[in-house]
């Protein structure tokens, strides 16, 4: 048992260490979310100034301007988040295409214990990117602690377990990394508008804001409205639970098409 | 020199080839464009009429302080709000009558501004109006998500009101309000204008399709086979550049003429067109080319082509569109090439001619050289490295 958790471990890590190795991975999974999210929050927010009229979050926790800041940050954060871990559901496939994978079962290791580590290494990978973003952002002004820490982690967590989830579904959906690496260049740009994320759903027909339910990306953000704006905690159970069940939804499909993808 | 303009020919043509024939680079620059094209302005739609409303009307609570203090001038009063602001008789009229004017919202009272506060935190209201005791020189309060419809509503609403009551010059009608409504989009329809916006991003991509094409034959040993084969690496680069431009030029053509079928979307004068598109085209390839040329090894050259894209669709309106930027950036970006094919291009879709297109046709031509030496620069330190 400890043997087979090792191995789980040194294939996860291996797979982390990928990602610190290339620019490119570097590039889309750290740097363009911290830095267009931050960029954006030099440029857009306070749309609602008008004179004479003072605009206050309902629970008066955070500045109107401070919350539009938070909420650029996180959007442009899920969509390099979801992005970013949609491209690693193409890594068994490459390891597939290229021989390695038929490789390593020769050497005795059991492809269960393979599936395991791809699915920790996408959740490991979600979680540090997200640990990066509030880290730098927070250290460059982002009110992240306003709320406490629970709130953050919460937020974050539904997104990591959300778009993980859809990252594993879509490794055992699809079996070309070509068309992996294409569904996650277009899919999460089209679920950030579909949800919400840019601009408020106030403004789609009523069917389209009925729609945007299904869409992972708008579940992200009430979860992070209700606990910046509302009552904590409390109210990102609700959406909270939406997310966990795509999560869960996400990975026994992702395990069952893996399962029938065994080499 | 024919020798080389023919390599240039072949190598811009077979990578045009190449483009029309991968199914997935095919999805990815023609469909998921239109599927976002349709999807954007359907649901945004609302933001192009003269008078953005809800679904349903929104739930709103009202606290108002009295003049004297104490509990809000509304409270303990189950009647409508209406019934209760007639009996205020206060400079607060126009400001009520104002919000209950909206038909967007739909307004009940609350007994103060703490009360107000709690109806929005148990959601039992979408916002709250607190009318302060020292109005209209005081401030009044919206409560609600900041960035939602609802508080730019109560906001435009409360600030039209308080110009009346306080008579103060420039003070915004919701006449002239829907007026500068329009003009920020440009007098375009939803589906003109995110028609345009979309296709001003995704050419970016297009145009950088080429210049990974590149990466990819360093990387794959076809660039010193046909290096090999005796074409130098300028011509090899101009080539890539050629068929950079060549690619925009036919993505812009197919996605005019797309949105033109599928969306009826009007493009005016058929040489300004032609004229924008052939500029717009060639800007896109020199900045692609240079974009590539910064990234010193052919592994960072997608990364940096990524971060090209989306850096400037950010800055040039393509990925948010203009009337949600800041003035500044407005003015500061107008450089870049998807803006001025964004706004081109939407001046066009109003039945602009060429005259209309000026500014946009002498920004783009102002590009094309300047990024085309910047990237013959940046190329030529990396060829050293190369031959090193």
């Amino acid at each position: 048992m400890i043997d087979r958790v090792r191995r789980i471990a040194a294939m996860t890590a291996l797979e982390v260490a990928r990602i610190g190795r290339s620019p490119r991975e570097l590039i889309l999974i750290v740097l363009a979310p911290v830095g267009l999210g931050y960029a954006s929050t030099q440029f857009l927010g306070g749309g609602d100034a008008q004179a004479g009229v003072v605009v206050q979050t309902p629970n008066g926790l955070l500045t109107a301007e401070a919350w539009q800041h938070l909420r650029l940050i996180f959007a442009f954060y899920l969509l390099f988040a979801f992005a970013g871990l949609l491209r690693r559901a193409g890594a068994l496939a490459r390891e597939r295409e290229a021989g390695t994978l038929q490789r390593t079962l020769l050497a005795g290791v059991p492809y269960g214990e393979i599936v395991c580590a791809h699915a920790a290494g996408i959740a490991l990978i979600g979680l540090l990117q997200a640990a990066v973003v509030v880290a730098v952002t927070a250290a460059l002004g982002a009110p992240w602690a306003e709320a406490g820490p629970m709130v953050v982690a919460l937020s974050f967590g539904g997104a990591v377990c959300a778009a993980s989830g859809l990252a594993l579904a879509l490794s055992g959906l699809v079996r070309s990394n070509g068309l992996v690496q294409f569904i996650a260049g277009g899919l999460p740009m089209l679920l950030a508008y579909v949800g919400g994320v840019f601009w408020p759903l106030s403004f789609a027909p009523g069917h389209l804001q009925q729609l945007a339910r299904l869409d992972p990306l708008y579940w992200c953000m009430v979860t992070l409205t209700g606990g910046f704006l509302y009552n904590g905690v409390a109210d990102q159970a609700w959406p909270l639970a939406a997310l966990a069940l795509i999560g869960v939804l996400g990975l026994v499909v992702g395990v069952q098409g893996l399962g029938r993808m065994r080499p | 020199m024919m020798g080389t303009w023919r390599t240039v020919i072949t190598i811009a043509g077979n990578q045009l080839q190449r483009v029309a024939v991968d199914w997935p680079t095919l999805v990815w620059l023609a469909a998921l464009p239109l599927v976002i094209i349709f999807v954007l302005s359907v649901s945004l739609q609302g933001m192009f009429t003269e008078a953005v409303q809800p679904v349903s009307p929104v739930s709103v609570v009202v606290a108002v302080s009295p003049i004297g203090g104490g509990p809000s001038e509304l409270s303990g009063a189950d009647r409508p709000l209406a019934d209760n602001w007639a009996q205020l008789g206060t400079t607060r009229d126009t400001l009520l009558a104002a919000l209950a004017g909206d038909r967007a919202l739909a307004l009940t009272p609350a007994a103060d501004a703490a009360a107000a506060r709690q109806a929005v935190l148990e959601r039992r209201a979408a916002a709250a109006v607190v009318v302060p005791a020292a109005y209209p020189t005081a401030p009044v309060q919206v409560i609600a998500v900041p960035g939602s419809l609802v508080a730019a509503r109560i906001a435009g609403d409360a600030a039209s009101a308080r110009a009346q009551d306080t008579a103060a010059p420039g003070g915004a009608t919701q006449a002239s309000d829907d007026e500068a409504r329009a003009s920020d989009w440009f007098g375009a329809d939803a589906f003109a204008y995110f028609s345009v916006m979309v296709v001003s991003f995704f050419v970016l991509s297009a145009g950088q399709r080429a210049m990974l094409f590149y990466a990819n034959d360093r990387l794959g040993g076809v660039y010193a086979r046909v290096r090999a084969g005796g074409v130098d690496r300028r011509t090899y680069l101009l080539g890539g550049l050629a068929g950079s431009f060549v690619i925009s030029v036919t993505y812009l053509a197919f996605m005019s003429g797309a949105a033109w079928l599928l969306f009826g979307i009007g493009w005016g004068d058929f040489f300004a067109w032609a004229e924008l598109t052939l500029a717009a085209a060639a800007a896109v390839a020199t900045a692609s080319f240079a974009a590539a040329a910064a990234a010193r090894r052919p592994e960072q050259m997608e990364g940096a082509g990524s971060v090209f894209v989306m850096g400037m669709a950010f800055l040039g309106g393509s990925l948010v569109p203009l009337p949600f930027l800041p003035d500044w950036i407005q003015g500061a970006f107008a450089w870049a090439p998807n803006r001025a094919l964004l706004e081109g291009y939407l001046a066009l879709a109003g039945d602009g001619s060429t005259a209309a297109v000026t500014p946009q046709l002498r920004a783009l031509l102002l590009g094309v050289p300047v990024f085309g030496a910047i990237g013959w620069l940046l190329a030529g330190a990396s060829g050293k490295e190369e031959t090193a």
